[in-house]
């Protein structure tokens, strides 16, 4: 069941899977920006979060997404909604309507603050599931690489920690192979993940972590080696294989998705000052 | 040892180790100092010489050393000073040292014993392009070696395959494509086969008999615990407890079955088979694999 | 411990695109005090079979019973009971996966060994105990007793692991390519260890690539082949049988590969005959008209 992890990277060819890394972590970042705003009113933050989910749904479609791996992080996050609530409803408000579940009073602005939690983190996980879903690892480092390129002249070794992160989503796999393997060889010893006491399981986990420690070591030391007799040097300069043509199109999703966070923003500001709501509806009055 | 200075870096052959591909002279090396205490050097006294061309099989049991030998040949590790003037490791007749071990590693490729742990890159493609990036070969030619090598170990049609993909033969073939695809002269597998299942060993045997028939300048430095393979090889060095207990042709190597008994090690099949059959009179001299002694017995 | 396996299916990702079937309609019957090997192809189900042999994997249609322990893969319902008696079945069926080095964590090699027997609920005393006992079978002295694991060789590491396993007192003792990255050594003293485990009263089944491992060690053979078993017979019987061999893609050890070779090419040796290389040379020397 691996194959529908939540984000885990799917080889095909779609449209959302052309499109440049760079365009996709832009606008990752600017709906991000646009989905942790909060724009004045109830409604139009329901409204542009709702406009918002509508265009991850389209995009998920082209991007053939695997829907299933997001509705098992919705119900993953059933408890942290209820917790959340709890939360917000006991914490004391500054005020507003309320209604009362025998004598404790129970503020709406509660329950909205909680949606919007729930709201956020939700389109918050299927944001970066698309984007790992349709960019392969490779590029994504890439891009990264890319857009990190400023730090650079300030003595940051960008490449360095594009090296990292590439060799550690290529081990990925590799790892959980291991982690996998380990459990069912504890297993074997009579260790059972699922169920005992709290110093069990703590057993259990130890069985597990310490291994995989041990061998991840090993592996990154062999690692190190062979990129060493393979011509590696952190420190000098490399041509790049995988490059990247920009099209048009990317050009101008790339100016769809900063207007998205140029407009957000302004919306954001101008929301505290006045209610677009209120005045939209004033026009049909 | 890392180089830190970029200086004029010239070649500089020394005259004793001229025409060699390899020669290691008096070259002792230990892990920690209560080892040298002891006089137990994981590497203690190696000499010998490799001639360009010529594939050399070293075998020993797991501990006598041969590992480490790999890694002083490749510089990863540095022998110890001695007060010998000579002693060192000479690369086609140039010595290794502090300064020139990076450029001097480009002339040796290496493959290691564990398929997973060298495959670098995200895909195959990516894996074989690894050491052509560090090399700063354009990226427009990196596509064009990238497929001649590729197919040249039978890779071709994986190029876009993740390593979870394939099985260890085949990570073994892309690790020794994107070694090859940097032109080095010598090429050094430390243990390459021992993690693979019967399938991956005969896809490598193969694969190595093919590289010497295609570049017979390609100097071949194997270690093995495969006897069979040492027996089909030019030359034999065989270790224990880090020091050179016999270093010939197989045929002389293996004729010595006190020494190899000694130390525990296997004879090829060959000869024992001639051991065996010289009981009955029958004299097989000179058969090394199974068409010779077909000749030999079928007439 | 006899083991009958009937009408066995094992599905990878099953209802999926991805769905695999490793194991098809796989029936086996095995006795009492046995030394067996099980051999195949990387992918032909090997692992996947001994996997469900200590119920790691539960079967997607058949049974399996080993002894009193019976899994029932045809019984849905059954699915949700399953755990119990899992864990005894566990102990009964010792399993050691490749490389098991890598499942040492303890602080001290004693520690590590008296784990298991610990999991199953056996007292730290009693347990420290067997564990000494598992240690001084596979040839750890006590002097390693607090070492820890990662300052041992590999070799040492392997055989603490398998003392790890054999501290469970399995009755049968299931070992997946137990003496892969060994060199041919401490391949040896592997393989006589478990043969003297096997003289203990234990039953071995050990999984392989090696021919001249099961040759030289294995009383029977199960060859299998794409999630099939197709051969339950002695190692001399199949490695005389060329013709089967080709179908499966396994390689006999030389001795019966320079033997069919020179059949072929026409000396008369009889197959039936040759079991090591003194048998093959006697044969060639009779065919050729020489004695001793």
């Amino acid at each position: 069941m691996r194959n529908f992890a939540m984000g885990r990277y799917r080889p095909y060819n779609t449209p959302m899977h052309r499109l440049d890394a760079r365009v996709k972590i832009i606008a990752l970042v600017s709906l991000m920006v646009a989905v942790f705003l909060g724009y004045g009113s109830v409604p139009l933050n329901f409204i542009i979060y709702g406009l918002i989910f509508l265009g991850l749904v389209v995009a998920m479609i082209i991007g053939k997404v695997s829907f299933l791996g997001v509705l098992r992080a919705i119900k993953a996050m059933w408890f942290m909604m209820i917790f959340i609530l709890l939360f917000n409803v006991l914490i004391p408000t500054k005020g507003g309507d309320y209604f009362l579940i025998g004598d404790f009073k129970v503020y709406y602005s509660s329950i909205y603050n909680t949606l919007y939690i729930v709201f956020r983190l939700f389109l918050m996980l299927m944001i970066t599931s698309i984007l790992t879903a349709t960019t392969s690892p490779m590029d994504m480092t890439f891009g990264l690489e890319f857009l990190l390129t400023p730090l650079k002249w300030i003595k940051v070794p960008v490449s360095s920690f594009a090296m990292i992160l590439a060799l550690a989503l290529r081990f990925i796999p590799t790892l959980t192979e291991d982690t996998e393997r380990l459990m069912r060889a504890q297993a074997s010893r009579g260790v059972d993940f699922k169920e005992g006491k709290l110093k069990e399981k703590i057993k259990s986990i130890t069985s597990l972590i310490i291994p995989l420690f041990s061998s991840a070591l090993m592996r990154s030391g062999d690692l190190a080696i062979a990129m060493e007799c393979r011509g590696y040097d952190p420190k000098a300069k490399r041509t790049k294989f995988r490059r990247k043509n920009w099209r048009i199109s990317d050009t101008l999703w790339l100016l769809f998705f900063l207007v998205i966070f140029g407009g957000s923003i302004a919306l954001a500001v101008l929301g505290g000052k006045y209610d677009f709501f209120q005045m939209f509806l004033d026009l049909f009055k | 040892m890392k180089k830190n200075s970029k200086k004029k870096d010239v070649p500089v052959i020394d005259d004793f180790a001229k025409g060699t591909a390899v020669k290691f002279e008096h070259v002792f090396f230990y892990y920690d100092e209560s080892e040298k205490a002891n006089g137990n050097y994981t590497v203690s006294d190696i000499s010998f010489t490799i001639n360009p061309g010529s594939y050399v099989t070293i075998i020993g049991h797991n501990g006598s050393g041969k590992s480490t030998l790999a890694k002083l040949l490749c510089g990863i590790l540095e022998p110890c000073a001695t007060s010998v003037k000579e002693s060192g490791i000479y690369i086609f007749g140039e010595k290794m040292t502090y300064e020139n071990y990076s450029r001097i590693q480009h002339q040796i490729g290496m493959v290691f014993q564990n398929p997973d742990n060298q495959f670098i890159g995200a895909t195959v493609k990516d894996d074989i392009a690894f050491g052509l990036e560090n090399d700063c070969v354009p990226a427009s030619e990196m596509e064009k070696l990238i497929e001649e090598y590729s197919t040249k170990v039978g890779m071709h049609e994986f190029l876009d395959r993740e390593p979870s993909a394939l099985s260890g033969g085949q990570k073994q073939r892309v690790a020794i494509a994107g070694t090859l695809v940097r032109h080095p002269k010598i090429l050094v597998l430390d243990e390459a086969t021992s993690m693979l299942d019967p399938k991956g060993k005969r896809e490598i045997t193969r694969l190595i008999k093919m590289m010497r028939e295609e570049n017979p300048e390609l100097t071949i430095i194997s270690i093995t615990h495969d006897i069979e393979e040492a027996y089909q090889s030019d030359e034999v060095i065989v270790l224990n407890h880090g020091k050179i207990v016999k270093i010939g042709s197989p045929k002389e190597v293996f004729a010595d079955f006190e020494t190899l008994k000694n130390i525990k090690l296997d004879i090829p099949f060959f000869q024992r088979l001639q051991d065996e059959l010289q009981k009955y009179g029958i004299d097989i001299t000179g058969v090394d694999d199974i068409s010779s002694l077909v000749r030999l017995l079928c007439r | 411990m006899p083991i009958k396996i009937e009408n066995l299916f094992y599905d990878y990702n099953p209802n999926t695109p991805f769905v695999a079937h490793a194991l098809k309609d796989i029936n086996l019957e095995i006795g009492e005090n046995y030394f067996y090997a099980l051999i195949g192809e990387t992918g032909s189900g090997k692992s996947t079979l001994v996997q469900h042999l200590n119920a790691l994997l539960w079967p997607s249609k058949g049974t399996i019973r080993i002894d009193e322990h019976f899994i029932d893969g045809n019984n849905k319902k059954l699915q949700k009971k399953k755990k119990k008696g899992v864990k005894k079945l566990r102990s009964h069926v010792g399993l050691v996966f490749q490389f098991p080095e890598y499942q040492l964590f303890e602080k001290d090699v004693l520690k590590d060994v008296a784990f298991g027997p610990r999991n199953f609920g056996i007292k730290e005393e009693e347990a420290i105990q067997i564990a000494k006992d598992s240690l001084n079978l596979v040839g750890i002295d006590e002097s390693y007793y607090n070492r820890a694991p990662f300052e041992l060789s590999g070799g040492e590491k392997r055989r603490v692991a398998i003392a790890g396993i054999i501290a469970l007192k399995p009755k049968i003792l299931v070992l997946d390519e137990p003496t892969a990255g060994l060199d041919p050594l401490g391949e040896k003293e592997m393989m006589d260890l478990f043969l003297k485990i096997h003289q203990n009263g234990t039953n071995v089944i050990l999984v392989t690539h090696n021919m001249d491992i099961v040759l030289k060690y294995a009383e029977k053979v199960i060859v299998m082949d794409k999630g099939e078993v197709k051969r339950f017979v002695t190692p001399l019987e199949l490695f005389q049988d060329q013709e089967f061999l080709n179908t499966v893609a396994i390689e006999p050890p030389l001795v019966f590969k320079v033997a069919r070779e020179l059949i072929d090419n026409g000396l008369n040796l009889d197959l039936k005959n040759i079991s090591d290389l003194p048998s093959l040379a006697s044969e060639i020397a009779k065919s050729k008209g020489e004695t001793k």
